[in-house]
């Protein structure tokens, strides 16, 4: 199931245009990759708010806070898992 | 962590604090509505602080926000721990 296949169409790297371009490079350029995560994707049909859910997660979760990094990760495996969701 | 995402919380390399607060971020995640201050108790008891027991709670529900939009949408799963950096 490639990424095309999802329930609710979403806007893949070569599709996208004007703002939600604009956001995927912005994302590129500060993780380093190329590919769009799936997830991310999922906000493409509001780039605006995609903007905010990188700031949101990136201050909440992927930045030292009073708990580490990786009690963080074990945290969101572990709440994963109980939503069921494989991603 | 892998144990962790496939649901082994018993074979997880965990303290008996972390555990503590796992057993804690399930409640909330299933049923946040039925956590008690005693429950909070137990943590502060663990040695966890006001401030960690508060962003567990964030982490917990941002990645219930995420699982849920990524299992409506239907992404196929990505390693989400492998492309963990949303943003590095």
């Amino acid at each position: 199931m490639a990424d095309g296949d999802t329930k609710i169409r979403l806007i893949e790297d070569a599709d996208a245009t004007g703002d939600v371009a604009a956001v995927y490079d912005e994302w590129r350029q500060k993780s380093g990759r190329q590919k769009m995560p799936g997830i991310l994707k999922c906000f493409s049909h509001r780039p605006d708010f995609l903007r905010d859910v990188m700031k949101f997660s990136d201050t909440v979760h992927f930045s030292e806070g009073h708990l580490s990094r990786r009690q963080k990760e074990a945290i969101a495996s572990w709440v994963s898992w109980l939503n069921r969701c494989p991603y | 962590m892998q144990a962790l995402a496939q649901g082994r919380l018993d074979e997880a390399e965990l303290s008996q604090a972390e555990r503590a607060l796992l057993d804690y971020v399930k409640k909330v995640t299933e049923a946040a509505y039925r956590t008690t201050p005693e429950d909070v108790q137990i943590l502060r008891e663990h040695g966890w602080t006001e401030p960690q027991i508060a962003e567990a709670v964030y982490i917990t529900a941002m990645f219930a926000f995420f699982n849920r939009v990524a299992d409506a949408f239907g992404i196929p799963p990505q390693g989400y721990l492998e492309a963990n950096a949303v943003t590095k």
